[in-house]
């Protein structure tokens, strides 16, 4: 590495200062990078308990270890901060973690010589950041701002510093303080749909643009090379990637009618709408990530209908399918540009849709009326559905009430968000996908045991169904997970999903702070010990898998103190009452289940899979939360 | 006839993986603005191309350079001898493609890594080829032949030409 690898560039807004520091050696040994040094920073910045939309309020950036190699998928940049979305109806917020791939930003960071970006204060007039070679300034985006979608800022800044400049921007529900308002990196990557995008907004920080000329040396680039090559081998010796190459992640549909299917459509009008055969002819070109040897991204052109010609960016089929179905828009060309306005308007797709599916069918069942949106008309028709995205991007009309999110609904109207009927609510969040669908496999669980209700890049081979227990427990024991106490092979199989959730998001760590993608996971395409050689040969340490699942366990840890100490516990990890419930569907009924669908998941189920989960981690499963011992085991203590 | 590396940016995804292994192949380091091949991006529609020295027959680098430090090897592609660069920049500014940059005071450009450029053996698309040009030319007549004789056989109508009587 480089020797300003591990530069900490930190920027106050409110005073208009720079400051640069390496990170402490000790911070990298320990959490090794991405993710895991970003919440050290942001536990060393962020008061307790402050306003996340506060001019107190922080965001540290972090490029994982491996970004800035040839290394498969290592492209991701992490951002650690209190999301504004309204936790609980007494204003609580969580902290997390998100992250994103992008062509340019990570390698831009990395040419910059800049490790981590934390930011600060809150500047008086509307400005971006530049990095250019690690020098920072701050500059006017009073030509931007209120004016600039997140894609036309992204142009504009690209244009401005080379098309390979790294880019972050926000839209007008950035600006505007939309509580699930997203950032945008390099046009066609997302990152943040907790309201990262506000947050920056809230700073009156525009974008971020970074471009640099340093390069990386590896401790043993030969290594490194040979260790790249054999998981691009896997890659292009699976079977899937022919149809991968045409549709990116649309290639997933098989599997995803099944496990995200909410249920409104009989699954043959929702493959005839939204199916493959739409898909291919919308996809224009595959977009990658840096060093990816997939592509899971597509740039796609409406063909025909009212939008016809127009161009988007980013993984569009799934969301649009699910949202499509939910909202009963039968033209998946409607559903692409409402993806897109979303997109350009810098917010949350899932939550808006799911929030307007919510909402529309309350007015039309009078639960809802003129008097409490302000007079405007709640039609479930899209005209109306692409009316409210501007309207809450904006705050304007019923807008204002959409902006504040499921739980701000809560708090003015008394509507609880638990009766909304797909994917499920933790914490305010609603969640991608909905348990019922896609049985209870760790992801799932993680949705609710993360302390940011997300997957977060949690991907592994129990994320596709039909997976055997034996390839399940060889991808856990190359893990060094102890097999032995999260499986039985007979007399049926059975995974202890509590157990292996902890696991599966130590890996989820260990990606984030390499900076590695988990679609290489989730395929079975990288293992835990590719990660390790790969780490090893840049750095020159070897710390083995074991040592990289505990600093996996490490970072979760402190991921979870920053919770902890803002009063998060056991009662928040509330399973949504929904998953309890049937979907009924046009084509039968849907419960939870196990991995295997061999026996239903009912509320003891889910609270015994919660305390074996807490057990798993050392943690009281009274509480949920951490025991002194682990801290100590951990080497946290001088968190406590 | 002279090789030329082909790119096809139908197939490119911008992922920079040809910068990061040529910058390392030629600096020791993973450095992609040092790169001889570089991923242009394309801004107003979001495409991405390839694009490096095309090994030019007449070339303007060669023509200029005061110190004939750009040779044509005997296998047709053309080399900057870095111990006779003087940095001045001229292959920069006449380059029609902005394919050669001078960096840390030496001309930079594709040499083909001597025939099999590691750029072509990593896309992860096959989004780069090398090849002699005429070869490439006759695979692209093949395949551009055949998808008319298909257009033509779809529309049934023939392909216009009248017979003269």
């Amino acid at each position: 590495m480089h020797e300003t690898a591990d530069m900490v560039l930190t920027v106050d807004l409110s005073e208009g200062t720079v400051h640069r520091s390496p990170l402490d050696q000790s911070i990298r040994d320990s959490l090794l990078g991405g993710a895991g040094a970003a919440l050290h920073l942001l536990w060393e910045t962020m008061p307790v308990g402050s306003d996340p939309l506060s001019a107190e309020s922080a965001v540290v950036l972090g490029v994982g270890a491996l970004v800035g190699t040839p290394y498969p998928g290592a492209a991701k940049v992490s951002a650690a901060f209190r999301s504004p979305v309204l936790a609980s109806v007494d204003g609580m917020h969580w902290i997390g973690c998100s992250v994103a791939g992008g062509r340019d930003l990570g390698l831009a960071l990395r040419g910059a010589g800049i490790g981590y970006l934390v930011i600060k204060g809150r500047s008086s007039q509307p400005v971006y950041l530049s990095i250019e070679d690690g020098e920072a300034r701050l500059e006017s985006a009073a030509d931007l701002w209120g004016r600039a979608d997140a894609e036309e800022t992204a142009q504009v800044l690209k244009a401005r510093y080379g098309g390979a400049a790294g880019v972050i921007t926000i839209g007008p529900a950035g600006e505007n303080g939309v509580r699930f308002a997203m950032a945008f990196v390099d046009q066609a990557h997302s990152l943040g749909r907790g309201g990262f995008g506000a947050v920056l907004g809230s700073k009156g920080l525009k974008a971020v643009v970074v471009r640099g000329t340093k390069g990386i040396s590896a401790a043993d680039p030969e290594r490194l090379l040979a260790v790249a090559s054999r998981v691009r081998d896997r890659v292009a010796a699976w079977p899937g990637l022919e149809k991968w190459s045409k549709l990116g992640m649309g290639a997933g549909w098989s599997i995803f009618q099944y496990t995200q299917y909410p249920g409104k459509w009989p699954r043959s009008v929702w493959d005839r709408l939204y199916g493959e055969h739409v898909r291919a002819e919308s996809v224009d070109q595959l977009i990658a990530c840096a060093a990816c040897a997939m592509g899971c991204r597509i740039k796609w052109r409406i063909k025909g209908g009212r939008f016809d010609g127009e161009v988007g960016h980013g993984s569009p089929f799934g969301k649009s399918a699910t949202s499509g179905q939910l909202l009963d828009v039968a033209d998946y060309r409607d559903m692409l540009h409402l993806v897109t306005v979303c997109n350009r308007l810098g917010m949350c797709f899932y939550t808006f849709t799911r929030m307007v599916d919510w909402l529309t069918n309350l007015y039309r069942d009078g639960r809802l009326t003129r008097g409490d949106t302000g007079g405007v008309e709640l039609r479930r028709t899209f005209d109306c559905y692409e009316e409210l995205a501007w309207q809450t991007a904006k705050r304007e009309g019923v807008g204002r009430l959409i902006a504040e999110g499921w739980v701000g609904v809560q708090r003015e109207l008394g509507l609880d968000p638990q009766e909304y009927w797909y994917g499920g609510i933790c914490k305010g969040t609603d969640f991608i996908y909905d348990a019922r669908a896609a049985k209870v496999h760790p992801l799932m669980l993680m949705f609710v045991t993360n302390p940011r209700p997300h997957h977060g890049g949690g991907h592994s081979l129990s994320t596709g169904p039909g997976k055997t227990v034996g390839e399940l427990i060889a991808q856990m024991r190359e893990w060094g997970a102890p097999v032995e106490r999260l499986f039985r092979e007979a007399p049926v199989p059975e995974i202890d999903v509590g157990r292996c959730t902890k696991y599966v998001e130590d890996a989820m760590m260990v990606r984030n702070m390499l900076g590695v993608c988990s679609m290489y996971s989730a395929f079975g395409m990288e293992r835990m010990g590719d990660l390790a050689e790969a780490y090893a040969a840049l750095t020159g340490r070897d710390v083995g898998v074991d040592g990289l699942m505990e600093a996996g366990e490490r970072a979760f840890n402190l991921k979870k103190l920053l919770n902890a100490r803002e009063g998060f516990n056991r009662r928040f990890d509330a399973v949504p009452r929904l998953w309890l419930r049937p979907m009924v569907s046009p084509e039968g009924v849907e419960v939870c289940t196990d991995y295997f669908r061999n026996r239903a998941f009912g509320e003891k189920e889910f609270e015994e899979a919660l305390t074996a989960y807490y057990q798993e981690r050392g943690w009281d499963p009274d509480t949920g939360l951490p025991k002194r011992e682990k801290f100590s085991q951990l080497g946290l203590t001088r968190y406590l | 006839m002279a090789q030329v590396l082909a790119v096809d940016p139908r197939r490119c995804t911008g992922c920079r993986t040809c910068e990061l292994v040529c910058s390392h192949a030629k600096t020791g380091q993973f450095r992609p603005t040092q790169s001889a091949i570089r991923r242009v991006t394309v801004l107003d529609d979001l495409g991405f191309q390839p694009w490096c020295c095309l090994q030019c027959t007449d070339a303007e680098c060669v023509q200029v350079c005061p110190v004939q430090a750009i040779r044509r090897t005997p296998e047709g592609w053309l080399e900057v001898d870095p111990d006779s660069c003087i940095g001045c920049s001229l292959c920069s500014l006449v380059c029609p493609f902005g394919n050669i940059r001078v960096i840390e005071g030496y001309a930079t450009k594709c040499d083909l890594c001597g025939g099999d450029p590691l750029c072509v053996r990593w896309c992860p698309r096959n989004a780069l080829a090398v090849d002699e040009a005429a070869n490439l030319a006759e695979a692209k007549a093949a395949a551009s032949a055949a998808a008319y004789r298909k257009l033509i056989a779809d529309q049934r109508g023939g392909c216009g030409v009248k017979r003269v009587q």
